[in-house]
């Protein structure tokens, strides 16, 4: 004010400053969990994908991260009873029952088509035994186009009762330790988050020689028809996902991420950029998208792009600078 | 995106859905349509709805549009009863498989109970000769029956009340109607299938349901809309009734999704359902 601007010539507006746009090599979103290589942080995940070909009609599978495939069992696997899913409030139930191929099947009819893809493949695998566990493992581990294997531990095991390996810090630590010995592939553990301490279970993992995490798994859950007073799911109980899970996952990889120093993927109700990094924020290396993708096929993309625009206009320059960065 | 035409209601329960579709695909009839209804998180999955009519049909047979029709039942198509003209919709397919024909089989029987109609207009319209049983509740449970009216075919109506047709069930008028060369095509309440495709095994005529589950996804990624059917095996007489079957020990679990909604109906595990 009152200064004598007259003294500056008016000169025309220079061209828009370049920045980083989308594809441009200045932003990197690359990151290594467990060893793999993933171009970007955006999974899929396990059970809401298929076997990655129902989704290439409608998205480019170039573009992912890594996909997780349907867990896989030594046998096929049938399945649950109808009805097997139900919608509740923000999100779903589902007692799929572990449907499987069978790991023998998934290699030979299922993986030469991932194969064509320039995209990580994590199987995602698990047993009613430890030994099964292993024999899935190295079944996997000696074939060509697998990155990593995930381990489902929320699996009951039938040499103690049906009780969950997850559920169990001694359990976790002798299947994650024999699966270790029985694969040379990057190892990620699955959690269960119905347990009362998370980190106890976390650490057995990383004890027994996991790689990485991933967090978490269904919630346990039920809903009733009140007019006919039955279950509304064949399987009585099953498991919730979608955006009803996002707050108590977000706590989980919080808790996980200050007790463990193994990287973390994190998974629970994705349904938006801003949901993914949030995960990241409390410690997620990584994201998965599951339930999103019934309700767009399209959603691991868009969340990718969203990722994408965060990090362009927070110049953030990497994935490792938003992990774990949170406030408190 | 896809914009609304029209949402009128027909019937006190029942509305017809018009939608623009820009370069509609090749639809059959018996497919489906995933339908998003907002984009928020409740309700947060798709809607699969058959697809009724398709709009705007010219002598290429290139339509512009497709027309719903629903019956108001929970929370997502009370919602639906919302939407207005211009208004948007997120819409994924056409999906699912579509019903097969039999040479010789002219004698060509619907039967549909209700909501159970809706595959059945663009069906109707490949055969030069069909007859429609078409079975409700009440007069209020008979949606549609107009546009079958102008497609000058054959029509009974039956309702529970006898407030329109015969009173009675949709399943007591069929068995008079049946022939050598007869072929069902049937939709509605999974206890007016069970009864149909009971009457369809014993007379040996062959018999195409089309069914509805829960779905997530609707392109055989959830595997949520299981239904278990008869193994692979050969087809073998049975002992009892000397109906075709095949050994129920290798039963296995379908996709309503992928593998349906039609399936034969000799296929289906009826006592599983």
């Amino acid at each position: 004010m009152g200064r004598d601007i007259k003294k500056s010539e008016v000169i025309p507006l220079p061209p828009p400053v370049e920045k980083g746009g989308r594809g441009d090599l200045t932003l990197d979103l690359s990151v290594n969990i467990a060893g793999i290589e993933l171009k970007n942080p955006v999974m899929t995940a396990s059970g809401t994908f298929g076997y990655g070909e129902e989704y290439a009609p409608y998205i480019d599978l170039n573009r992912l991260g890594a996909l997780v495939v349907k867990g896989l069992s030594l046998q096929p696997k049938q399945g649950n009873p109808p009805p097997r899913i139900v919608e509740t409030a923000a999100g779903m139930l589902n007692s799929i029952g572990l449907q499987n191929i069978g790991a023998g099947v998934f290699i030979e009819k299922k993986l030469p088509f991932l194969r064509k893809f320039d995209t990580k493949v994590i199987v995602n695998f698990f047993g009613d035994s430890i030994d099964e566990y292993c024999e899935v493992a190295k079944i996997l581990d000696s074939v060509d186009g697998i990155a990593g294997l995930e381990m489902n531990i929320s699996c009951p095991n039938k040499e103690e009762g049906w009780l969950e390996f997850g559920t169990n810090p001694d359990l976790t630590f002798r299947v994650v330790n024999a699966v270790r010995k029985s694969t040379r592939l990057p190892l990620i553990v699955k959690l269960s988050p119905n347990i009362t301490d998370i980190t106890i279970i976390a650490k057995a993992a990383e004890d027994a020689g996991a790689d990485a995490l991933s967090l978490i798994n269904t919630l346990s859950g039920m809903a009733v028809d009140v007019n006919t007073r039955r279950p509304k799911l064949g399987n009585v109980i099953g498991g919730l996902s979608g955006p009803a899970i996002k707050p108590v996952a977000l706590k989980m990889v919080w808790q996980v991420f200050k007790s463990v120093k193994l990287p973390l993927i994190g998974i629970g109700g994705i349904m938006t950029a801003e949901d993914a990094i949030e995960f990241m924020i409390v410690g997620a290396s990584a994201v998965q998208v599951g339930t999103a993708n019934f309700v767009d096929p399209q959603a691991s993309i868009k969340i990718l792009d969203g990722i994408e625009d965060y990090f362009e206009r927070n110049e953030v320059k990497n994935v490792k600078d938003m992990v774990g960065n949170l406030r408190v | 995106m896809a914009k609304i035409l029209y949402n009128k209601q027909i019937l006190p329960a029942y509305y017809q859905l018009g939608i623009r579709w820009e370069n509609l695909p090749t639809i059959e009839p018996g497919q489906f349509v995933m339908l998003r209804l907002t984009k928020y998180i409740d309700p947060l999955l798709r809607r699969p709805f058959g697809v009724y009519k398709i709009l705007g049909q010219g002598a290429r047979g290139k339509g512009q549009g497709i027309e719903i029709l629903y019956k108001v039942l929970g929370k997502g198509t009370r919602l639906m009863t919302n939407l207005k003209p211009d208004d948007e919709v997120d819409i994924l397919g056409p999906l699912g498989n579509s019903f097969s024909a039999h040479s010789g089989k002219t004698n060509v029987i619907i039967v549909a109970g209700g909501i159970g109609i809706v595959p059945f207009y663009l069906l109707a319209k490949r055969f030069k000769k069909v007859r429609l049983l078409f079975g409700g509740r009440s007069k209020d449970d008979l949606p549609g029956l107009d546009d079958f009216k102008k497609l000058k075919i054959d029509i009974e109506v039956s309702t529970d009340d006898g407030s329109r047709g015969k009173k009675g069930l949709v399943t007591e008028i069929i068995a008079k109607q049946l022939s050598g060369n007869s072929l069902i095509y049937a939709c509605g309440p999974q206890g007016m299938l069970k009864e149909v495709a009971r009457i369809a095994d014993k007379t040996g005529i062959p018999c195409y349901v089309s069914l509805d589950k829960a779905m997530a996804c609707g392109i055989g990624a959830c595997l949520g809309c299981a239904i278990k059917v008869k193994g692979q095996g050969p087809w073998v007489k049975s002992q009892e009734n000397k109906s075709a079957i095949r050994n129920p020990q290798s039963a296995i679990y379908k996709m309503v999704c992928k593998d349906g909604p039609i399936f034969d109906a000799r296929e289906i595990v009826w006592e599983e359902i």
